[in-house]
Parts: C-alpha cells; structure tokens; sequence
C-alpha cells in the first residue's frame, strides 16, 4: 500500500496508474479488513451475550410483529454495534417475531450499557400494563475492545500491531534481501523481533534483556537502528546501551554507558525535496493524547509543518524501514493498548 | 529513471551526514513523554480523621471513601481494575475459578515484601481477608498463593475484591498495620488551621496532617512522588483558596465550590455519582396509609429539578439504589414525578393517618450543607402535594454506622463503597432497614427484580446520586484517578521548575468528567 506512495521512481509504473490504483484499492480493502479483524479480539463473547438475551427476550409475551428501537451507550463501534443489531435480529425471527418499521407496531428496546467492569444488555418489552424486562452481562475484558475506525508535507499513519503489555519502544528493521519486513519490539523484559506484516507478524527471534530486573514505574528504553540493513541492534535503557544481533540466537551484550537520549527523529524524502524534517512529540503527561510535529530540521523554534494526532500519549520514536519514516509507540487511552505505528513523511499526491 | 535514482542516492549521502550530526542533538523533553521524579504532592480533604484499618470502615459513610483512598497509598489488593473493564494483577499474577464459581484460586506474586522489608506470605493475605470477606466464605493458604472458597457461587469475587476495603496488610499490633505499597505512613500530627477564611468568627479549625512517604522498595516500582501530604478537616472554601493561592496541589471541593473552580478556570475532575442521597421512612409500610404516604411523597419529589436546578447539573436524578453506572440497568426505573397523583393518593388517606394533618419531621444525616439543601427541597416539593414536613436537626447516624433517631423521615446520603452491583445492594441492607439478611441474586435479571421489589417496600426512596469533586494544581500530571473514585497516586507526578498553579494547561483542559 505505502510503496504505490512512496517510491514514484519507475515511470512504466505511472503509466499503469488505473491498475495500480485497483491492486492498491483491493490490497487497502484487504489490509483493513486484516487490520480490523484481531481488534476485535473474542467478537463471539458480545454476540453470545446478545444471542442469550435474544432467548430470552423471546421467552417474554410479546407480539408477532413489533419494532426494534436500539440504543448503544457503551464504548462499541457503530459497525459493531449494528453487527450485534443484526445478530439480535435473526434471532428473534428464528423465534417468529417480525421486526417492522414505520408501522404502529409495539416496541421492543434493546440498550447497550456500560458499568466499570461488564457491558449490560437489556430489552424491554411493555404491554398494556406491564413491562417486562431481560437483562444479559459480558465481562468488558472478555468482549475485547474495538476502534472506531495534501499538497505539501504530511505525515501519514499505518497502525503496525498493538498489545495489551508494555511496549517501551519498536523499530522498523531496514528490509534486507528479502523485502520482508521485520519489527523490532522492545519490552521491558526482552527484545522481539518479527517479520511478516501488519495483521500477519510471526515472532522470529526473542532475546531477554540481561542483568537483575528492577521494577520502574517509569521503564523507559530506546532502539537504535542504523539505517542500511544490519543485523545489529542497539537498545538504549537507563544507564546502559546493549548490542544485539537479531540474527542469531547470542547473547544481548550490555555495558554501562550514560548515552545521550534522542529528542525525535531526523526525516527526509527525495519527494519533498532535500529538506530534513523533526519528529517530535509534544507530549504532556500519559492521561493525554499525544501528538506528532514535524518541525523543519534547524535551529531555533520553526513552525509546525504538518502533524499526526494519536488517541493516548506517544511513548518512543524509534527508526522507520527508511529514511522517511519513524516507528512510534502510542499508549491508546481508549483501549489502553499499546501501539506501534509506522508514520511516514509524504509529499505531493 | 536513472537520474531519479542518483538523486536519490546522493539525497540519502547527504542526509546520513545530517542524521549523524543532528542525533547529538539532544533536546530534553521533547522526545517521549517522560515523567519526572521527586516533590511532594500536597492534599486537602473534608474529612476531619482518617482511619488505615479496613476492618473498622463503616459501610456508606463518607469517610469510607476518604480512608479508602488514604489505604491505596499504603496497600495494594489481590487484583485492581482498569479504566477498560480489565482486571489487572496486583498482588495476585493468576487466578482462576471453578465451573460453578465457588472456589478461587490465586498464585501470589513473588518477592513482594512488606515496607517494613519482610516478606509478603500467603498467610499474610488468608489473615488480612478473612475477617473483611462476607460471611460463609473461607481463606485457606496454598502452596504460593491462596483459595477462597465460598457457599454460593461468587461469579463477581473480582469486582468484590477491586473495591471497598479489601487490602492486603498485616497486623503487627500496635494499630500500624504494614502495607505492600507505593508509599509509606510516615507521620501524623494534629494542629490548629491558622487563618481558617471560612471559619473566621468562631474557633480555628483542628485539621489532622499525614505525611506518606514513597516506599523505595515497593515491589511496582518506586512511586515518582517523594511523599504525599494529606492535611484533613479542610472546608471545600476553603480549599479552593489554597489552590488557588498555590498551597496546594489537590482539594477536595463541594457541588458549590466546584462551580467556581471551573469558573476560575481551575483544572476540575468530577467522578461518577458515587453518593446517593435518599429519604428513609421509618419502620416498615403496614397500613394502607403509610403505603399511600410513601408513594405520594416518591411522586411529589422533583428529582430532576432537584439535579439540575438545585445541583447546577452535576448530580443525576436517582430512582434506584444502584446508579446507572454500577448496574447498567438504572434506566428502568422510573424517577418522573407526578404531583397531580401525589395529592390523589394524599386525598385518600385517612383524617387521622401520620402524615394527612399533623406535621412530618425529617432529619438530616451528617448535616452537610448539600443535605439540608436536598431537605429544603424536599420539604418545598411534598408542601405542594399537601404534606406539611419540618426539618430537625440531629445526626441519624450511630456511632457503629447504623442509624436512628424519630423523625419520620430521615435524609440519608450513601457512599457506594463496592464495584459488585450485588455487594453494594447487599451493604444496603442496614440503610433499607431489612430485617433479616436477605441475599441478592448474582444474576443481572434476578438482581433487578430484586432491587424492583425492594423499591416497591418503600423504606428508602432515593432521590439524586453526587459525584465527587476535585481541583487539581496544572503542576499535577499523569492525574487519571478511575472514574469511581481510585486516585492512583503512585503514576501522579509534578512538573517541577515552574511555581505551582500555572494556568498553561488549564487553559487547554480545564474540566475533567470521568466515565465509567
């Protein structure tokens, strides 16, 4: 998808736009359907949730016709919300009712509710003179949570992976012969490395951090990944700087070294000219969102160029599989995951 | 094409060079968001003392809440739970249950020691929860963690043990009990609050002082604050003042003062409705009249005038026990007021009945400002359905957290103190006046029935839920208490370097309302 954008160097493929445009539409479609599908994580615990209370809402008197109001006030998708619509539905005319609509025909309510710990299912049936009411509960832990889904210099955005636990900081690999992508991915125990691609990565190689681990509330680290193809990879952790060969099965080598942190990342494209650019968070704290700035690469305070807003504070910017990009890691204060996004310098159309 | 390449390749030459010379630039504080070690954070609270024993918290009081967030500096619990309905390992790393609930199993977490730098044991946490577990249910000690077994299925142990007074101490005598912790108690001294503004003709006010310090061992890492100050006794008036003037970084405000915070553009977090405030009618309903009393004065009651007028908006209209946001189900009952109704059913009561000519005393719990208020309206909203009550001073509150006095009708507010909508029914219980122990069904369908047929007794009419309010200094960062009230101090720093109530960022954010 990204290289249609990026790499404007072959003119025969210029020529073939209106294909290219097809196989990058198709492979775009794919790619989101990929990308979608494990945010979802367990969809069928919400949809069993619903399918129990479509049992039991058709156990309640009721009349063959009726309609269907729908209300959702928990933190779920409008696609998934209609998805659990839908299910609720073809229950329901499993079990003979006839949702219609525009007709007078009695109510059936479904609400979607949230507490701290359960999403709430409840569908009310009111007759004459009484209401009568089912309720279904799903852990929120076990429903999984979902996403609601120019001209000059831009950033754009590519969600790599995400993960319940700690990323301090991820890196795209250089792709080598091969042109496979890898990721790097540093926790607070070990250094991963994956290949494959988004939606589809493979873990590769594992390597743990050496030396006593001590708890820290603020653990912090940083990849540093040269920019030609190299099986070494260095990683910067408070007081040390350790080595390590993502090729083989060695041990991390560490020494104590008090190394400088890196303020941002340097980017530059032919497309956009031989400016360099800044990429720097202006970050406050981690209850807020987080923002990337490309400032002009230069002294004294340049206004911003373009930026990249994310949904929870950005916790590392680490290199990118070119010189156009960086890989950053962003805490989503939605989902609270964190998330490794691939953000890309681009230019023109 | 080639020339494109060629510029390409002297474009990446060139920037290399740029790369390499750049990278030894270093900026401070505009890479990652870092936090900062050190400062201490300073707190000014209502409450006049605080208590650290969770065996001694009375259910539904205000303090409970107040000694609750106290505890969670020093104690950790079991399991916690996050902003995203996730339970998280605490204490415990595993758990797991059987196929009928009953029994629960959690692998302790190794290496966890206490602050006094002993180990933390499993005999440790069956000591610590057995006596604060509800009855029936057994804490047995197993090889690196714990069971608890219990009669009936405990679906929700989880959301028992995330909230209320379930810490895990231990007990050397002597009243400290030891913590696992980010901070430690480190002092506690009493003192006369000099220049009190809200208390300038009477007496200065006695305010309680605790100084928690970081613990440097604790087993999640060292908190980034040096230590906590927590002064207590403060007036929300008087809060607002000190934050305002910068002496202070954290107060605890009123609905009123809450306002004006927000006005001054003070940065202000309000949580879910956590207290509920209600009328509680003496003894049970035998008579057809006390039944009609009850039901007009529920419908004579304008609770949503009473939360949006009476309350600026920042309460909700309550017409269950349990609000919205802990059951999911609130929404079903009824909380509209029918003041054409309420004078029927007073029209049909008999000449002589309580309530249909003599006088309706009610009396106020704790006697708050906010309560009296609630009373006045209510006193107003039943006048025009043709009941004639008079508020009377006296505490309805017993010392062990029961409740008394004659009034016919007393106003009580409830603090919800549990996650698990069943336990915070069941904790109920003493405010519902219920004589015997009645258990509340674990399933969703069968708790609102329950719930529905409880309200329908008509001992406890609730009428509006109050959220908490904060004002925090725009030093404070990483400040993400949970929306029900847990302030998670030890991931709070303070931007240091700069004087304290700078107005940079309140500018930017200046309320903060959370959500369940």
């Amino acid at each position: 998808m990204l290289r249609c954008r990026f790499t404007p160097v072959n003119k025969k493929l210029v020529r073939r736009i209106p294909l290219l445009a097809v196989a990058c539409a198709t492979f775009l479609f794919l790619f989101n359907l990929v990308a979608t599908m494990p945010v979802w994580g367990r969809p069928d615990a919400l949809e069993d949730g619903v399918e129990r209370l479509a049992k039991k809402a058709a156990a309640l008197p009721h009349e063959p016709r009726m309609t269907l109001v729908w209300t959702n006030h928990a933190a779920l998708s409008q696609q998934r919300v209609e998805r659990l619509r839908a299910t609720f539905a073809a229950q329901m005319e499993a079990a003979q009712v006839r949702f219609v609509q525009g007709e007078s025909a009695p109510a059936l309510r479904v609400a979607i509710e949230q507490t701290p710990s359960q999403i709430v299912f409840t569908a009310t049936v009111t007759a004459a003179e009484s209401t009568s009411v089912v309720i279904e509960e799903v852990a929120r832990a076990a429903a999984g949570i979902d996403r609601s889904s120019g001209n000059s210099v831009r950033l754009e955005k590519e969600l790599l992976c995400h993960q319940e636990t700690k990323i301090l900081s991820a890196a795209l690999l250089p792709a080598g012969t091969d042109s496979e992508k890898r990721l790097a991915v540093l926790t607070e125990e070990a250094l991963l490395i994956y290949g494959g691609g988004p939606g589809n990565w493979n873990l590769e190689n594992s390597k743990v951090l050496p030396g006593p681990r001590q708890a820290q509330r603020s653990a912090h680290g940083q990849l540093i990944v040269a920019a030609q193809p190299n099986a070494r990879v260095g990683i910067l952790l408070p007081g040390r700087r350790c080595e390590a060969d993502v090729t083989d099965q060695s041990v991390m080598a560490c020494a104590n070294l008090a190394a400088e942190w890196p303020s941002g990342r340097l980017l530059a494209l032919p497309s956009c000219g031989t400016q360099a650019w800044w990429l720097r968070s202006d970050g406050v704290d981690w209850t807020e969102e987080g923002r990337l700035l490309l400032h002009s690469a230069g002294a004294g305070k340049e206004a911003v160029a373009a930026e990249v807003v994310f949904a929870g504070p950005v916790i590392s910017i680490s290199a990118g599989d070119h010189l156009g990009s960086a890989t950053a890691v962003v805490r989503d204060l939605s989902s609270g995951n964190y998330e490794v996004y691939r953000v890309a310098l681009a230019c023109g159309n | 094409m080639r020339c494109t390449e060629l510029r390409w390749r002297a474009a990446i030459r060139s920037l290399c060079c740029v790369v390499a010379v750049c990278s030894c630039e270093a900026r401070p504080g505009m890479a990652a968001v870092r936090p900062q070690y050190g400062g201490v954070l300073r707190v000014e609270l209502r409450a006049a003392s605080a208590n650290l024993n969770p065996a001694k918290w009375k259910a539904g009081s205000a303090d409970f809440a107040t000694n609750e967030r106290l505890a969670e500096l020093v104690f950790d619990r079991l399991v916690t739970l996050d902003n995203y309905g996730r339970f998280q390992p605490q204490l415990a790393t595993e758990w797991s249950h059987d196929a009928a609930a009953k029994r629960w199993q959690f692998t302790l977490r190794q290496g966890v020691k206490f602050s006094d730098g002993t180990p933390l044991t499993p005999g440790d946490v069956v000591a610590a929860l057995q006596p604060l577990l509800p009855r029936g249910t057994q804490v047995t000690a197993t090889g690196g963690g714990i069971a608890i077994q219990s009669a009936a299925p405990a679906g929700d142990l989880l959301e028992l043990l995330v909230s209320g007074r379930y810490f895990i101490y231990r007990d050397n005598g002597g009243g400290l009990l030891k913590g696992t912790g980010p901070f430690v108690l480190e002092t506690v001294s009493a003192s006369i609050r000099e220049g009190d503004a809200t208390n300038a003709t009477g007496p200065p006010a006695q305010t309680q002082r605790l100084r928690f310090a970081s613990n440097e061992n604790c087993w999640s890492g060292r908190p980034f604050l040096d230590a906590v100050e927590v002064t207590l006794g403060v007036s929300p008036l008087k809060a607002l003042l000190d934050l305002q003037l910068g002496k202070t970084d954290v107060g605890e405000l009123s609905v009123e003062t809450s306002l004006r915070a927000q006005q001054t553009n003070l940065r202000c977090w309000v949580s879910a409705p956590v207290t509920l405030y209600a009328l509680r009618f003496s003894g049970n309903a035998r008579g057809e009249n006390e039944q009609r009393l009850r039901e007009a004065m529920a419908l004579s009651v304008d609770r949503g005038a009473m939360a949006r007028v009476l309350l600026q908006k920042q309460a909700q209209a309550a017409g269950s026990f349990l609000p919205q946001w802990l059951s999911g189900y609130a929404f079903l009952f009824d909380a509209e007021s029918n003041l054409e109704r309420a004078k029927e059913l007073r029209k049909m009561m008999a000449a002589g009945a309580p309530g249909a000519v003599q006088t309706l005393r009610i009396s106020v719990d704790g006697g708050s400002e906010l309560s009296k208020l609630i009373a006045e309206r209510v006193v107003v909203d039943a006048r025009a359905a043709g009941f004639t009550l008079q508020t009377v001073k006296g505490s309805a509150r017993t010392q062990d957290g029961g409740f008394k006095g004659d009034a016919e009708v007393q106003l009580v507010a409830w603090r919800y103190t549990s996650l698990s909508p069943r336990a915070a029914l069941e904790d109920m219980a003493v405010v519902r006046r219920a004589t015997a122990e009645s258990s509340v069904p674990a399933e969703p369908d069968a708790r609102y029935a329950w719930e529905r047929k409880m309200m329908d007794e008509r001992t406890l009419l609730p009428l509006v839920a109050v959220p908490d309010f904060l004002a925090v200094d725009a030093r404070v960062r990483n400040w993400a208490p949970a929306p029900w009230g847990e302030w998670r101090l030890a991931d709070v720093w303070l931007e240091q370097g700069e004087g304290s109530n700078s107005t940079k960022d309140t500018v930017r954010k200046p309320s903060l309302r959370a959500r369940p």
